[in-house]
C-alpha cells in the first residue's frame, strides 16, 4: 500500500498554486496544500513537517533558492522538488548544487500536470529520501 | 588567398591609408624623374650649381627608383594583373642590377674601396626590388619581407644620417659620399615607409586597428620616428655651432639614447597599464550588462509564458467543466482565461515602455524640478483626486536631465506610491533636492505600505514583483527608472532606513554654474 503523503506547493502566482495544488490532490494517498508567501512557507515547513515541498523558484521577496539553502542552512532534510516556468540549465545547476532533489518545469497541460504530480510521489515512494 | 585577403583589407574603412601610401611612391617616383629629366637635359653638375639642394644621384639609379615606385604602386591595385606586372618590374630590376655589376666588375679592375657607395647603392635597390617581388608572391611572410625592408634601409639611413653628422667627409671613396645622400634617402623612404607599411604586411593595419596593440603603436609611432632625427639634429647643431668631435657626440648620443630609452618603457608601461585597466572595467561592465541582458531575458520568458500557459489549462479545465455539465464551474473558469489573457498586453506594454527607457537619445537641457514635478503629477491628476493624495515640491533646482525622460521617471515613482498607499491614511508625496559638490541628491518620498526588506537588492531589475505590490504591475516601472538615472550618469536607490513608506533616491550630476540652492 502507497505510504500517505503530506505535500506543501509553494508558488505566489495563485494561478500556479492551483494547477499544482489540483494536480498533487488527483493522486490516491495525498493530502496537498499551498502557499503563496515563501516566508510563511518557511514557518509552515519548520511547524508542520510536510514529507515532500514543490517549490517555484521565481518568487517576490523570497526565491526558491533562499527558501531551500535558508532549509539546508538549518539542517532539514525534507525532500524538495522546484518547479519553474523555464528550465535554465544554470538554474538547475545552482538549484542541485543548494540542494533539491529534483527539478521540474512548469506543464502546460492538465495531463502533464497530473503524469509530473504522479512521477513526482512515485519518485519519492521509490528512494530513500527522508520520511518523517 | 593573396588576394583575398587584400580584399578584406580594402573593405575596411580606411582606404586613405592606400591613398597615403600611393602618394609616397609617387613622390619618390617623381624626385627620381626629376633627376632623370635633369640629369639627361641639363647634367647633374649645372643643376647642382644652379640649384643648391638639386638631387644628384647616377642616372640609371633614379630610373630604377621610378621603376620601383611605378612597381609599388601596382602592387597596391587590386587587379591580379596589375600585380603580375608589379612581379615583373622587381624580376627585371633585379637581373638588370646584377647584370650590370657582374659586367663593372668584368671590365674594370677590382678596388672595393672605390666600388663601396655604388655597391652600398646596388645592394640596397636589390634588396628593395626583391622586398617588393616577395611582397606581390608570398605577402603571408612579413617576417621575411621586414628583414629585408630593415637590410635595405639600414645602410641607407647610416649614409643619410652619417652625412649630415659628418659633413662634407674628406674621402670620396667613402660610403658617406655627397652622391649618396639623396639616393639613401630615397631608398631609406621607399623601405620604411612604402614597403614596411604595404598593407599585405599587416602592419600599417596593426597601427590603426582600434585595440590596445594599435593604440600603443600609434602612440610610440612618434617617439620611434622623432628621436633618431632629433638626435641627429642636435648632434648637427652641436658639431656645426661649438665644434664637438665625433666621439663626444658618439658619447652624448649613446646616453641620450639610454636615458629616453628607459623613460620610454617606462612610460609605455603606465599607459599599457592604465589601458589594460580600462579594458578591464569595460569587460567587467559588459559582463555585468550582458548579465542583466540574460536575467532581463529570463525573466521576460518567465512571465510571458505563465499566462499563455493560465489561458491553456483554464481551457482545459473549462472543457472538463462542460463535459461534466458543470457550468457554473466552466462560467469561472472563463473568468479566468479572460483574467489571464489581460496579463498579456499589459506585460508587453511594460517590456515596450522599459526598451523605450533604455534606448532613447539623451537630450538635455536645463529644466526646473518644479516643472517635471507639475507635468508628472498632472499624468496622475486622476488617480491622486482619487486617493485624496498630495505631492509637496520641498526644494526646487534647476536640472541638467532630459526633461521628457525625467518627467516619465516622476512617472513612475509617483504611479509606485499611489498603487502601494495605505488606505487607512492620505497619501502624501515629498519631493526633495539637495546640492552636493558634484551632483544633485533628488529624493521622492511616500507614505505608503514601502518595500519589502529583501526586495531592495532587486527591486531595479526587470519584472521584479514586489508581495507587497499592489495589483497591475508588470515589475518595469523601477527598472525603467533606473535605466533614466543611469543615461543621465546617475544612481538610483531605496532608502532602507526609511520606515515610514518608501524612499527612493537618485543622483543627477551637476554642472558647475549651477546655483547652489
Amino acid at each position: 500500500m502507497a505510504k500517505l503523503a503530506s505535500v506543501l506547493v509553494v508558488d505566489d502566482n495563485p494561478n500556479c498554486l492551483q494547477f499544482m495544488t489540483l494536480a498533487f490532490a488527483t493522486q490516491a494517498g495525498v493530502q496537498v496544500t499551498g502557499e503563496q508567501k515563501p516566508r510563511t512557507a518557511l514557518v509552515r515547513i519548520r511547524n508542520e513537517r510536510p514529507d515532500l515541498v514543490v517549490l517555484d523558484v521565481k518568487m517576490p521577496e523570497l526565491d526558491g533558492f533562499g527558501v531551500l539553502s535558508a532549509l539546508r542552512g538549518e539542517g532539514n532534510p525534507v525532500p524538495v522538488v522546484m518547479c519553474s516556468g523555464s528550465a535554465l540549465q544554470k538554474d538547475v545547476d545552482r538549484a542541485y548544487g543548494t540542494g533539491c532533489n529534483g527539478y521540474i518545469e512548469k506543464p502546460s497541460t492538465l495531463a502533464e500536470y497530473r503524469e509530473m504530480a504522479q512521477t513526482v510521489i512515485g519518485y519519492w515512494q521509490r528512494t530513500e529520501l527522508p520520511q518523517h | 588567398m593573396t588576394l583575398r585577403s587584400l580584399d578584406a583589407y580594402l573593405q575596411l574603412p580606411q582606404r586613405r591609408y592606400f591613398t597615403a601610401l600611393e602618394w609616397h611612391a609617387a613622390a619618390i617616383g617623381s624626385i627620381a624623374a626629376l633627376v632623370l629629366l635633369g640629369g639627361y637635359g641639363f647634367g647633374i653638375e649645372q643643376l647642382t650649381y644652379l640649384i643648391p639642394g638639386f638631387p644628384t644621384m647616377r642616372l640609371n639609379t633614379a630610373a630604377v627608383l621610378m621603376a620601383l615606385s611605378l612597381g609599388y604602386m601596382l602592387s597596391l591595385r587590386k587587379a591580379r594583373n596589375a600585380r603580375y606586372l608589379s612581379v615583373v618590374i622587381a624580376a627585371v630590376i633585379i637581373a638588370w642590377l646584377a647584370w650590370a655589376r657582374l659586367e663593372w666588375a668584368l671590365t674594370e679592375a677590382p678596388d672595393v674601396l672605390a666600388t663601396l657607395p655604388a655597391d652600398a647603392t646596388i645592394a640596397c635597390v636589390m634588396l628593395s626590388a626583391l622586398a617588393l617581388l616577395l611582397l606581390n608572391l608570398t605577402p603571408r611572410r612579413p617576417a621575411l619581407i621586414g628583414v629585408i625592408c630593415v637590410l635595405a634601409a639600414t645602410p641607407a639611413l647610416y649614409r643619410v644620417f652619417g652625412l649630415l653628422l659628418f659633413w662634407g667627409a674628406p674621402d670620396p671613396a667613402s660610403p658617406l659620399n655627397a652622391m649618396g645622400l639623396h639616393t639613401a634617402a630615397l631608398i631609406a623612404w621607399f623601405n620604411l615607409v612604402c614597403v614596411a607599411l604595404h598593407p599585405s604586411l599587416g602592419i600599417g593595419r596593426a597601427i590603426l586597428q582600434p585595440s590596445l596593440r594599435g593604440r600603443l603603436l600609434r602612440r610610440a609611432l612618434p617617439i620611434v620616428i622623432g628621436l633618431p632625427v632629433g638626435a641627429e639634429a642636435a648632434s648637427l647643431a652641436l658639431r656645426i655651432m661649438l665644434g664637438w668631435t665625433p666621439e663626444a657626440l658618439f658619447a652624448l648620443n649613446a646616453t641620450i639614447s639610454v636615458v629616453i630609452g628607459v623613460m620610454l618603457v617606462w612610460w609605455l608601461s603606465l599607459v599599457t597599464q592604465r589601458w589594460q585597466e580600462e579594458a578591464t572595467e569595460r569587460a567587467e561592465h559588459l559582463a555585468r550588462a550582458n548579465e542583466a541582458l540574460e536575467q532581463y531575458a529570463s525573466s521576460a520568458a518567465h512571465d510571458l509564458k505563465a499566462p499563455a500557459r493560465h489561458v491553456l489549462l483554464y481551457g482545459e479545465l473549462m472543457e472538463e467543466a462542460l463535459a461534466q455539465g458543470d457550468v457554473d464551474g466552466a462560467r469561472r473558469h472563463a473568468k479566468s482565461i479572460r483574467a489571464s489573457g489581460l496579463e498579456l498586453p499589459k506585460l508587453i506594454d511594460g517590456m515596450l515602455e522599459y526598451s523605450r527607457s533604455a534606448h532613447t537619445r539623451v537630450s538635455m537641457s536645463d529644466t526646473p524640478l518644479s516643472e517635471i514635478v507639475r507635468a508628472a503629477a498632472a499624468l496622475h491628476a486622476h488617480d491622486l483626486e482619487a486617493a485624496h493624495g498630495r505631492i509637496t515640491l520641498e526644494t526646487d533646482a534647476v536640472l541638467r536631465c532630459d526633461p521628457a525622460l525625467m518627467t516619465s521617471l516622476f512617472q513612475n515613482l509617483f504611479g509606485n506610491a499611489i498603487k502601494n498607499r495605505r488606505l487607512d491614511r492620505r497619501l502624501n508625496i515629498r519631493v526633495s533636492c539637495q546640492r552636493e559638490p558634484e551632483l544633485w541628491r533628488i529624493a521622492v518620498e511616500d507614505n505608503g505600505v514601502g518595500f519589502e526588506p529583501g526586495l531592495a537588492a532587486v527591486a531595479f531589475n526587470p519584472l521584479a514583483r514586489g508581495a507587497r505590490a499592489a495589483g497591475d504591475g508588470v515589475g518595469i516601472g523601477l527598472a525603467a527608472c533606473r535605466t533614466i538615472v543611469q543615461s543621465h550618469g546617475g544612481v538610483i536607490r531605496i532608502d532602507q532606513d526609511h520606515a515610514a513608506g518608501a524612499r527612493i533616491e537618485f543622483t543627477l550630476p551637476a554642472s558647475s554654474e549651477d546655483p547652489k540652492s
